[in-house]
């Protein structure tokens, strides 16, 4: 076990420094002086070719590209995010402030991702071919088409504007107490909507593979009952796909938290990140991709770790 | 390994990541016991604005962009201010006298820091000093460099000596004035996220793109605010913002894009305040090619392109036709310049003068914008009739910008804004002395009488003389067509009609909440 987890961790560094290579290098490669962007396009004269020069040397920017990713990985490797171009200030901090807040909305939409759609697929595979499994897979269909910008300004319009139900955006104190819970009730649905009809979809066929096993067949004939045949053996079964998409759609949810943040004003590093490519900031970019890439590689060993727990014929030794 | 001690760690590592994400977001109002005083027998009034970006920097020194701008307005007072047409209006200097060898500022007496400090010509000379020092890395020092030394004649009185005469410095001597005594002990970062000025707010909590807290200061020189707290909130979307607004989560929503504009103007419950723009936009050519090499050929566009048709259908009818580089509520805008009104019998004339009768092939490059997109699809409309062939090439703002400094364009299609003295707008984008990169007369103009004419504005300090020497730089500049102007830029802003006495402003956008009040709080 331990073993297993060592390796794993181990096999993160790899997947990281990759992730670190290529937007590394898809930013700097990119066409476009991010000095040129520091300084007022007004500005005349020899003090800005001295400001120029001065700012390239102060990111290091004056240097060739290998020893500028040379020192970014060191830096990254002592934990310093770097400086924003835009604010001059530390990144590490704000990175510190909005993880939590990502976290949190990632959390909620999971839940509600598996609450739904692991019950939406159950009763959809236990109806199979009645209107109301159709009436569950269109929506499933109509969760997974619609782009996720709609989705959050129609809940905005109906459940903030015209019935003042909800504060359309913004985020204060946590999620765990009302007054914070509820600024995540809009973007953590949309942001869960997705994967809900994703789980629902995948939940079904996966019941009806396991419903059409023998053992089930042979609970069924000892004379269990429905639920217990569905919920106990069936469902423990089925969950296994499942779980592995969770993981992956954990991962989903983190990018897709780019739109979602920005829509709902949700101080996360989704919108950070956004903020940073628009204003190209490279470090900014580079710290909010890493963190990004981090949750995907810490929500796949999850699921792994999981596995074991739900099907005891796996075993990691 | 045993089933249980799965669950054990699977438990673990899923409570770990919830604490994590717990440990960080304690809400610091949680710990802040609320005053009685406060809240009984009066609410405060609080005043809670949403714009488009968070500040980037809380010192005045060095903050560039509008956001930080407009935030600090209300933290620091400058020695001096402007009106809508941009006539100088004094703030923390009471009087000034300004000569071709010196600008000299009398301060007012008694105008307090938030800790209580006296502003004095110290500080003065302190803020503009820093400024000047490469070393500080302010990213306008290029605009103080006409100044040689700044000298203190006493408390309430400083110098500054001057290389050269400078007319436009007296529009960069805004800056807010920043407390010595604070940057010295503390350090000049200090201020940068803990903003002590002397304007009419003071600092509370700043919490990067999530909001700034402001509340009055009771000491303020000009008197205290009415309003008791300020709060930005950094709302990218417009479409948020206005949400925000018309549920009462926020009293000042901007800017507000163009096709908000009616139905904001229609609802009762919000009052929809505009101002004419600081800039305007314009499609340049590169002159030093053919066919934008001839002015004819420049005119021709010119009057082959329906700019109301533009407006009209990009911009909602909201803007107005643009013929200058000087805005209009600018005391140096000429407004009898040639305007080279929509003729297509004009332009193709003046083509088949310029021997281009069977039209030619150009490329128009935009960055990635709507309305950018939008304005160039009218006029590819509108000049195939022409038989000018454009391709329209859309590229992200780094490549684009690339490209109009390293001169690889046809045509392209740019705005120009914060124009305040003229000298800024127009000598940088026209007088042959600022091609890029260092300049921004990106297309190559080169016209003797206009460098001369600039200089001449620039040096000479009785404002009608400038005004003259402008209107004749506008006339020239409308003859050649270096640029092809589209539309003068209008600013929205939405503000809820609780707030009375507010006036939003094309400058100092929202200075004017030292005098407004919340009706019915």
């Amino acid at each position: 076990m331990q073993a297993f987890i060592v390796k794993r961790l181990l096999l993160a560094i790899p997947t990281l420094l990759a992730v670190m290579t290529i937007v590394f290098f898809s930013m700097h490669l990119a066409p476009g002086d991010p000095v040129d962007q520091m300084i007022p396009p007004d500005m005349e004269g020899s003090a800005r070719e001295d400001m120029v020069e001065r700012i390239r040397a102060q990111y290091g920017l004056d240097k060739p590209l290998h020893l500028q990713f040379l020192s970014y990985i060191s830096r990254i490797a002592r934990l310093d995010f770097g400086n924003s171009l835009r604010t001059r200030r530390a990144i590490a901090p704000d990175l510190r402030r909005r993880i939590p807040n990502t976290l949190q909305l990632g959390a909620m939409a999971t839940l509600i991702a598996v609450c739904l759609g692991v019950t939406f697929g159950i009763i959809s595979a236990v109806r199979r071919d009645t209107l109301l499994d159709n009436a569950t897979m269109v929506g499933a269909l109509f969760g997974v088409s619609m782009p996720s910008f709609f989705f959050g300004y129609m809940m905005m319009l109906i459940f903030g504007l015209y019935l003042r139900w909800l504060p359309p955006s913004g985020f204060e104190g946590h999620i765990f107490q009302w007054a914070g819970f509820r600024y995540a009730i809009m973007p953590a649905l949309t942001l869960g909507t997705a994967s809900t009809a994703v789980l629902a979809r995948f939940t079904r066929s996966s019941m009806l593979d396991v419903i059409s096993q023998d053992y089930i067949r042979t609970a069924r004939s000892k004379g269990l009952g429905e639920r217990i045949v569905i919920l106990r053996h069936a469902l423990r079964n089925a969950l296994i796909p499942v779980i592995t998409l969770l993981g992956i759609q954990f991962g989903a949810m983190l990018s897709g938290s780019v739109i979602t943040e920005t829509v709902f004003s949700w101080p996360g590093v989704g919108r950070f990140l956004i903020q940073g490519i628009t204003t190209r900031d490279f470090p900014v970019v580079q710290g909010t991709t890493l963190i990004i890439a981090l949750g995907f590689v810490i929500a796949n060993f999850l699921t792994d770790l999981a596995y074991g727990f739900i099907d005891p014929r796996i075993r990691y030794d | 390994m045993t089933r249980r001690r799965w669950t054990g760690i699977v438990t673990i590592m899923i409570v770990a990541l919830f604490m994590f994400s717990m440990s960080a977001c304690a809400p610091p109002e949680e710990a802040e016991p609320v005053d009685p005083d406060e809240v009984e027998p009066d609410e405060p009034m609080e005043v809670r604005v949403a714009y488009s970006a968070d500040a980037t920097n809380l010192d005045p020194r060095l903050a560039t962009d509008v956001s930080s701008g407009l935030v600090n307005d209300l933290f620091y007072d400058g020695l001096i201010m402007w009106d809508a047409a941009l006539n100088i209006q004094p703030l923390v200097a009471e009087d000034y006298d300004l000569t071709e060898e010196a600008f000299t500022f009398y301060l007012r007496e008694g105008v307090l820091f938030h800790d209580g400090e006296e502003l004095t010509a110290e500080d003065v000379k302190y803020t503009f000093d820093t400024i000047r020092d490469p070393d500080f890395e302010a990213r306008n020092l290029p605009l103080y460099e006409p100044i040689e030394e700044i000298e203190i004649i006493d408390d309430y009185t400083v110098r500054f000596h001057l290389s050269e005469p400078n007319a436009p410095l007296i529009y960069y001597m805004h800056v807010g004035i920043v407390p010595r005594h604070i940057a010295e002990q503390e350090g000049d970062e200090f201020l940068q996220t803990n903003p002590i000025g002397a304007g009419p707010f003071e600092f509370v909590e700043w919490s990067p793109n999530d909001y700034i807290e402001m509340v009055a200061h009771e000491d303020y020189w000009g008197g205290a605010p009415n309003i008791d707290r300020v709060v930005f909130k950094p709302i990218p979307e417009d479409t948020t913002r206005r949400v925000e607004l018309e549920t009462g989560g926020v009293h000042i929503a901007f800017p507000v894009p163009p096709e908000d504009v009616q139905r904001l103007k229609d609802d009762p419950d919000v009052d929809l305040q505009e101002q004419p723009g600081s800039g305007f936009e314009y499609i340049s050519f590169d002159h030093t090619q053919p066919p934008f090499d001839d002015r004819h050929v420049r005119q021709a566009i010119a009057y082959a392109i329906d700019r109301e048709e533009i407006i009209d259908h990009v911009y909602w009818g909201l803007r107005d036709v643009a013929y200058s580089p000087i805005i209009p509520q600018s005391w140096a805008h000429n407004p009898d310049v040639p305007r080279f009104e929509y003729s297509p019998e004009k332009a193709m004339e003046l083509l088949a003068e310029a021997g281009y009768e069977d039209g030619f092939d150009v490329e128009l490059k935009i960055s990635e914008s709507d309305p950018r997109r939008e304005i160039s699809e009218i006029l590819q409309y509108e000049l195939a009739d022409f038989g000018i062939d454009i391709t329209i090439i859309e590229q992200e703002w780094g490549a684009f910008y690339d490209d109009i400094l390293e001169m690889d364009f046809d045509m392209f299609i740019l705005g120009w804004s914060a124009q305040t003295d003229p000298d800024r707008g127009v000598y940088r984008q026209f007088h042959s002395d600022n091609f890029p990169p260092e300049g921004a007369n990106r297309q190559r103009f080169s016209n003797d009488r206009v460098d001369e004419l600039l200089d001449l504005a620039r040096t000479t300090m009785d404002v009608d003389q400038r005004q003259g020497h402008y209107y004749e730089v506008q006339e020239i500049l409308a003859e050649e067509q270096s640029y092809v102007y589209l539309n003068y830029t209008v600013d929205f802003c939405a503000v809820s009609p609780q707030l009375q006495d507010f006036e939003y402003q094309t400058y100092f956008q929202l200075f004017g909440l030292k005098d407004a009040y919340l009706e019915g709080e």
